[in-house]
């Protein structure tokens, strides 16, 4: 007694047909936002890739998952039921919310008040999907420098430098990032020195109690 | 409620051989809306899946249930003539009558099990298996607002639901929820051996296991004899 | 108060106070990118959810819209299933097909609330019955053998009174 798969092909191909249909939707939606970025409609171009976005979660209904992980507080186990996309299908989602999601941090950073925790969060949903993303490394250095965290800043700038050395603005951000560190660097000098001044003091202090002995 | 269900109507799909003296072979699909088209394919396809054509004759029957109409086909295939010739037979009837169709009811018990005609009767009846038809994350979030006895219920009522509630993901989180403090080595060691196998391990066995589990992570040689030493000076574990 | 245009799969647009649409963790992060004033005219589709559903959804953001966002600890909170509010109790008693369906339209909308309540209610759909009875509840089909029935009944036997 052999039984067959609840989802049968027919019904594949259908839930594919419906499946592809917002996948080209979705790419529509990020060629207009593209254009809107283009023109420097930023807000507009941010409305357009959100809605892409929309139209590609949960397509395969397996999106959940990512949801969940964080619920759950990580760690593996959840495994994926036989995916309804095609490859071709599965990698051009990919491709989509990879690109989204770097224009999306784009976009952000022309913001007059950026939203540099967003841009951060948006760039590691692309380095997520390719970790090799160079625009993802620069955007989220930069994101990092303007939140303080030079050093993991430096990491990820450098990162994106790998593939373009001489890229200036990558070099304009290192530069920024050294800077900063050096002057951290220098105001904790200043206050271990005035500490150890104080130390010495009080030893002094100290030793003249001891003479008083 | 379309997207829970499948698209082309098809709720329910199973084939099999009835048991002697009849052999045939059987095929039963329970279906929500029409969607003849696909059936025409599946039944060419379905003949030549069979797997006894070494006996003189076969009959092929298709039963199909829809929201309206139930749609019975049969098909007879003899091997020494040209059976592609013969064309299946086809019947229709309401949906709620398989309720009353003892004959078909009679039909599918003796050749899926009893299991199976519950289940089709209760599909009949609109009662639609959901739960299992939810995507796997969502169940195991659904099983992690259960208590420890309604997860072992849950276990046993089918292999899906029993994967589910044994999932790495859903007992990672019972341990965490009974056990006031939880241990990056603990962490560590459920990396190795499983949170569900962890959660019944009793505190004595535990505590043994991660020292084992730490001396191999500190050791160069993996801990080897560390874990000979260790279990002979413990002869009762 | 400025509303926002949100479109079902099956086409139907609502239009929808902001306050009651950012219930949904997806619809906020948009909005706050969008800098919130934005008044975009054109609908937002959500090819997940259909029209039943959503007006499902927004009936339940509506009425809780001045909720206190949930508490951030999620770990090592108990899972309880019996803290359901009222409203949450009597707007969740739907069918099956509605109550499943809600639960993945606030997944795919990232609605925490409705999503826990929604779950809950069919934990608490589970709790307390027998294996055989869960299964008439969902209708499951059995698809064990005798043999690994048998197997599975002793894995959990721990739990059996003794």
């Amino acid at each position: 007694m052999a039984e067959a798969a609840p989802l049968d092909d027919g019904d594949l191909s259908k839930k594919q047909a419906i499946a592809l249909k917002r996948i080209d939707q979705g790419e529509i939606y990020k060629q207009e936002g593209n254009m809107c970025y283009r023109e420097k409609n930023y807000k507009k171009a941010i409305g357009k890739y959100h809605r892409a976005l929309l139209q590609v979660k949960d397509v395969d209904r397996q999106d959940g998952q990512q949801m969940l992980k964080g619920m759950m507080g990580g760690v593996s186990g959840v495994e994926d039921r036989s995916c309804q996309l095609t490859a071709t299908m599965a990698e051009r989602v990919k491709e989509l919310e990879m690109s989204c999601y770097n224009n999306l941090a784009a976009c952000l950073l022309h913001d007059t008040n950026p939203n540099y925790e967003r841009v951060k969060e948006y760039c590691q949903n692309v380095l997520k999907l390719d970790e090799q993303n160079r625009k993802a490394w620069y955007r989220q250095g930069v994101a990092l420098y303007h939140l303080k965290d030079y050093e993991e800043a430096q990491d990820c700038l450098n990162r994106a430098r790998k593939k373009v050395p001489k890229d200036p603005d990558i070099l304009r951000y290192l530069n920024l990032c050294k800077e900063a560190l050096s002057k951290q660097l220098q105001a904790e000098k200043h206050r271990y020195q005035g500490m150890f001044q104080k130390m010495a003091e009080g030893e002094e202090e100290v030793i003249e109690m001891d003479d008083d002995k | 409620m379309a997207s829970l269900l499948p698209s082309n109507g098809v709720l329910f799909d199973i084939q099999g051989q009835a048991p002697s003296p009849s052999k045939d072979f059987v095929q039963f699909i329970i279906t929500l809306k029409e969607t003849q088209s696909v059936y025409l394919d599946q039944l060419t396809s379905a003949v030549w899946r069979i797997p006894y054509l070494g006996w003189t004759t076969k009959s092929l029957r298709i039963t199909m249930l829809h929201n309206d109409q139930t749609i019975w086909r049969s098909w007879r295939i003899t091997l020494r003539n040209d059976y592609k010739r013969l064309l299946p037979s086809e019947q229709k009837e309401p949906v709620e009558d398989f309720a009353h169709d003892e004959r078909l009811q009679f039909d599918v018990g003796k050749t899926f099990g009893d299991n199976i005609l519950e289940y089709a009767r209760r599909l009949c009846k609109g009662q639609i298996d959901y739960l299992v038809r939810m995507p796997k994350p969502l169940q195991i979030y659904i099983a992690s607002f259960l208590d420890l006895e309604d997860v072992a219920m849950l276990s046993q009522t089918c292999k899906a639901m029993y994967e589910i509630c044994s999932a790495e993901a859903l007992w990672e989180q019972i341990f965490h929820h009974h056990c006031d403090t939880v241990t990056d080595e603990m962490t560590s060691l459920a990396l190795d051996m499983g949170w569900k196998q962890m959660f019944f391990t009793n505190k004595l066995q535990l505590q043994v296991k991660l020292r084992r589990h730490q001396q191999k992570r500190t050791s160069p040689d993996g801990g080897s004899t560390f874990i000979t030493e260790e279990v002979a000076s413990n002869p009762e574990l | 108060m400025p509303n926002i245009k949100l479109q079902s799969s099956d086409g139907e647009v609502f239009d929808v106070d902001v306050d009651v649409a950012k219930q949904s963790i997806t619809i906020k992060t948009m909005l706050e990118d969008l800098g919130m004033d934005e008044d975009d005219d054109e609908a937002i589709p959500l090819p997940n959810v259909n029209s039943a559903i959503l007006g499902k959804v927004l009936e339940w953001c509506q009425f809780h819209k001045d909720d206190p966002p949930p508490p951030e600890d999620e770990e090592n909170r108990e899972k309880r299933t019996d803290d359901l509010c009222g409203f949450d109790i009597d707007f969740l008693k739907v069918d099956q097909g509605t109550l499943f369906e809600l639960i993945l339209a606030a997944n795919y909308l990232d609605i925490k609330g409705l999503l826990d309540a929604s779950c809950k209610t069919v934990a608490n759909m589970i709790k307390g019955k027998t294996p055989e009875e869960i299964r008439k509840t969902f209708n499951i089909k059995n698809d064990f053998t005798p043999a690994e029935e048998e197997q599975v009944r002793k894995e959990n036997s721990w739990c059996e009174e003794k």
